[in-house]
């Protein structure tokens, strides 16, 4: 597999040394591939935003290294501010990130900071709005001003603007209405297509698991739990619920209706999944006549 | 007598947001516009809409955060929206209702999950032992009992939700206003919130609110209310308005995904019966529709 990021033997504790020791990553290792949109689950506090927190050098981990293209991202410390223009994170909660006067002016901060002149950072932020489904009628507005949803778009057009080699989003749809989702998380597949770029969603959506990415990574308690493609990690719902995550409930749907007896097959995670096997089923019973 | 049952009572309310000097603003448009809405006591209702449609702010008008332009809003039989409401009965209606947000930061206070739980109550005046029982209650309630004495700053986004709630519950409101509290959580949290929510509303005839994205949540209250650019646009049963899904899509809304996979099926001439809205209905509605009879 050609991986844009490595995570190798990582491990990260917060509160060392006190009462509230938490080990939050165990001996991490795992790597993401180029060119793909990788989906990372797991229970709440199973490390998913300690995980990408280490991946941008927003923090060190304890142990273990990160490579971006084979190079470990703290070989030059001093550099690490660089590492966060390649990898860029939009964090939960990015709202609270949003601090500029105007939608427009904050936007444009990441590419301002990386020295691109006003026409080409006027550029970025209408390629970001694109991507992010953002009105340019609200370029002029304050973030304050806006609701939830609309607040959450801009914090991901800022990181998008950079135009980052991987994008690493931390639940970036909770709190998108379902159409907000659908372009937001639909645009990633031609924000890796056209800017061949690389991926990471973090979310609690089965759902947005099974429509938008080609691979998943479990995580279980601070430890990679499994790793796989999409199929192969939605094949073991069992183990899935064990851990405190689920299927996508039409995948739950399929799995009934093949225990009564209607031979189903193929991706059976997303609605357009279920329903080609269902015509494919209805085409096949067809033809037995 | 039927008056007395009915907790929340919306007439006609308009809001529109100030602009920076504090004016309002004649182009700007409205965040709701004429909205009628009567929620009974004990009733388990959904509100859904479009990012910016104003669930959050009606939210705010109905938890008196805000006042309205116009229009009218009673709790509990208080006209809480009228200029001369007394500091004591804004007091009064205010413990009526409790909020939850998407983002419990904003929410959690003290260094200590059982202090943070205890900052409602102790507000209110609630004596020692009391609190003690409602702490320990509300916190069992969420599933956090072991993080008692952990610092809420240094949990997890889902378990610090838990904890939000928990100091909701343990202020004993007559509603609880939800505003996306699920958003952050992982299947079983969010699973184990709907419960809460639902066990709070059958055991102790707590008025829900559940405002979300998520509509196999919403399908699951015996009522939801969509919210469209600031006008209420349909209410009624999950499956009345979850049977309006071409609707739904246009105003950028969904229904759950097995009623989403009737639907497709039968725009491409598969013929499933479309009352089913729950799992086990769509399974059934589909196995029937397959082997026929
Ligand atoms: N700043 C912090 N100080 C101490 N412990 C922390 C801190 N942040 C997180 N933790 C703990 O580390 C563990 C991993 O947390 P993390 O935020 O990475 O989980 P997560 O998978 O992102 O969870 P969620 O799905 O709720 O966002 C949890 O047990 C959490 O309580
Ligand atoms: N503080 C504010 N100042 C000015 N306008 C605001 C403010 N808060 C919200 N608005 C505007 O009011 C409208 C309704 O916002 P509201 O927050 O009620 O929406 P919402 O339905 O809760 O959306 P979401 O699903 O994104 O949370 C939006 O157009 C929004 O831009
Ligand atoms: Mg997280
Ligand atoms: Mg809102």
């Amino acid at each position: 597999m050609d991986s844009v990021l490595e995570v190798r033997n990582v491990s990260y504790l917060y509160s060392k040394g006190t009462p509230f020791e938490r080990v939050a990553l165990d001996d991490v290792t795992v790597s993401f591939e180029r060119g793909k949109i990788t989906g990372l689950i797991g229970h709440t506090g199973s490390g998913k935003s300690t995980l990408v927190g280490l991946l941008n050098g927003l923090n060190k981990p304890l142990s273990g290294s990160i490579l971006l293209n084979g190079i470990d991202i703290w070989q030059k410390p001093k550099e690490i501010a660089k590492i966060r223009y390649k990898v860029g994170l939009v964090m939960q909660y990015p709202e609270y990130q949003l601090f500029d006067e105007t939608v427009e002016r904050d936007i444009g901060f990441g590419p301002r900071n990386q020295g691109l002149s006003d026409e080409e950072v006027g550029l970025r932020v209408k390629e970001a709005i694109r991507y992010t489904g953002i009105d340019a009628d609200l370029l002029s507005k304050s973030p304050f001003e806006l609701s939830g949803g609309q607040k959450r778009r801009v914090a991901i057009a800022g990181i998008v603007a950079m135009q980052p080699d991987v994008l690493v989003l931390d639940e970036p749809a909770a709190g998108l209405d379902p159409k907000g989702r659908r372009e937001i998380l639909g645009h990633l597949k031609d924000f890796v297509s056209e800017r061949g770029a690389s991926v990471i969603l973090v979310s609690h959506s089965m759902e947005d698991m099974a429509m938008y990415c080609d691979n998943v990574v479990v995580m279980n308690e601070g430890k990679i739990h499994s790793n796989g493609t999409v199929s192969e990690i939605f094949s073991r719902a069992d183990e899935l619920i064990s851990i405190g995550l689920d299927v996508p409930s039409v995948a739950r749907i399929a799995e009934k209706l093949k225990s009564r007896g209607i031979t189903l097959d193929g991706e059976l995670y997303t609605v357009d999944g279920v329903k080609a096997a269902i015509r494919k089923y209805i085409g096949g019973a067809n033809n037995d006549l | 007598m039927e008056q007395k049952d009915i907790f929340i009572e919306v007439k006609g309310l308009c809001f529109t947001y100030n602009d920076d000097a504090g004016n309002n603003s004649p182009d700007a448009s409205p965040a709701l516009c004429n909205l009628d809405l009567k929620v009974a006591r004990g009733e388990y209702v959904s509100i859904l809409g479009h990012n910016g449609s104003g669930k959050s702010t009606l939210a705010k008008l109905l938890s008196m955060i805000l006042i309205p332009t116009s229009g009218e809003i009673y709790i509990d039989g208080h006209l809480v929206s009228s200029p001369d409401i007394s500091d004591d009965e804004i007091y009064e209606v205010r413990k009526k209702i409790g909020m939850v947000f998407q983002n419990p930061d904003n929410q959690l206070v003290a260094t200590v999950v059982e202090e943070d739980v205890a900052f409602g109550p102790e507000n209110l005046g609630i004596e020692r032992e009391e609190m003690k029982k409602r702490i320990t209650e509300a916190l069992e309630m969420v599933g956090m009992t072991e993080y008692r004495r952990h610092a809420p700053h240094k949990l997890s986004g889902g378990q610090k939700q838990r904890v939000a709630i928990a100091g909701i519950i343990a202020m004993l409101p007559d509603c609880i206003i939800f505003d996306e509290s699920t958003a952050m959580l992982d299947p079983l949290g969010r699973r184990d919130v709907i419960e809460i929510m639902e066990r709070l509303n059958k055991e102790r005839g707590i008025t829900v609110l559940n405002i979300t994205h998520y509509m196999d949540e919403a399908a699951r209250a015996n009522r939801v209310v969509v919210i469209n650019d600031g006008e209420k646009v349909l209410d009624g049963t999950p499956k009345e308005v979850f049977s309006h899904v071409d609707e739904l899509h246009s105003m950028g809304l969904e229904a759950p995904q097995g009623k989403e996979l009737i639907h497709a099926l039968n725009k491409c001439g598969i013929k499933v019966s479309d009352d089913a809205l729950s799992e086990e209905e769509c399974v059934e509605a589909i196995y029937s529709a397959l082997i026929g009879d």
